[in-house]
Parts: C-alpha cells; structure tokens; sequence
C-alpha cells in the first residue's frame, strides 16, 4: 500500500463528512455548500488517485470535475437565487 | 527526482487540510459560515497536492495538470464561494433584492 494510497483512503471520510452534513440539514443552503466541499474532495481523491494507480488518464477526471463544477454551481446559485428565494 | 519525506509532507499537509475543513464545515451552523471552510479547502488543499505531485514526478505532464487544477481552483474558488453566498444571502433575505438587470422595473405608482 503506498503513501499515495494511504492518502487516498483518508479523504474518503471527507465526502462522508458532506454527505452527512447533506442528509441531516433540511436546508437547501447547506446542501449546495456541502456539495461544493464534496467536489472539492473528489477533486482531490481523483488527483492522488491518479498517482496511486499511475493512471495518468484520472488527471484528466479530476481536471474535468474542476472545470465543470465552475457552471454547475453558477446555475445552481442563480436557480436558488431567482427561484427559491 | 522524488523525495519522499518532502512528498509525504504535502501529502499530509493535503489530507489534513481538507479533512479540517470538512470537519469544521460539519460544526459550523449556518451556511454563510460553513462557506468559509469551502473557500479555504478549493484554495489550500489542491496546492500541497500539486506540491507533491511536482516532487514525485518534476514538471511531466501530470505534475502540469496537478498545477493547472490548483491554478483553476484558485481562480474559480473565491468566485464559486461569492455566488453561491449571495445567492445564500439574497435567500435567506440577509441582502437586498436582486438588482440585476433582467428584472423588469416597478412603475411608480404616485
């Protein structure tokens, strides 16, 4: 099990940590924030992934999610903004 | 050229970070301050990453991609962050109403 591994497997907890916070808040705030910070891991986990399998391909995962979380959560914040508030 | 205790340190340094961030994200209590420990995690943790990547593999091209995604995330986080506490704010009728230009206008009624 190498280091890159090892760091891997200790950033699952953190999306743990999001979803938990997703299931037990009742406000649609807290669920687009939590979902941010669970990018932000998964972003993370797909990068150091990447080393640990030494697949080069999961860079371009975790490059992807970066670059798409940019419109989702720009329309996410613009429906809640107009429609739900 | 590898150096595995300067890689093992930003790795660390990596894990520890997002893990605090979620964790103080879990015990805050009102969105607009768990927003915070988002901001902070999309701007420190993926720097140390790219850090270790750079250590292990120099300036291939996955070190260049691991730098391109903190440089991305550095860019777009405090934005991402901005939006969505607005859009928090405007919500929770914390801000004024939405100025934006797309909303039509009230006549006056004097």
């Amino acid at each position: 099990m190498s280091l890159w591994l090892i760091a891997d497997l200790a950033l699952l907890p953190g999306l743990v940590v999001c979803a938990w916070v997703m299931f037990r808040s009742k406000d649609l705030a807290d669920w687009l924030v939590a979902l941010q910070m669970g990018g932000v891991v998964t972003i993370l986990i797909l990068l150091i992934l990447s080393q640990a399998m030494n697949r080069p391909s999961f860079f371009d995962l975790g490059l992807a999610l970066a670059i798409l979380s940019v419109p989702s959560t720009l329309m996410f914040s613009h429906f809640v903004q107009r429609w739900l508030g | 050229m590898k150096h595995p205790v300067v890689i093992s340190l930003f790795l660390a340094l990596t894990v520890l970070i997002a893990l605090g961030c979620c964790l103080g994200m879990a015990l805050m209590k009102s969105p607009l301050a768990r927003l915070h420990y988002v901001g902070a995690a999309s701007f420190l943790a993926p720097w140390f990453l790219a850090f270790a990547v750079l250590s292990q593999e120099g300036f291939s091209p996955g070190g260049l991609k691991s730098l391109l995604v903190a440089v991305f995330l550095l860019c777009q986080g405090p934005l991402l962050v901005h939006t969505l506490a607005r859009a928090i704010a405007i919500r929770a009728g914390l801000k004024g109403e939405d100025t934006s230009p797309e909303q039509p206008q009230r006549p006056n009624s004097e």
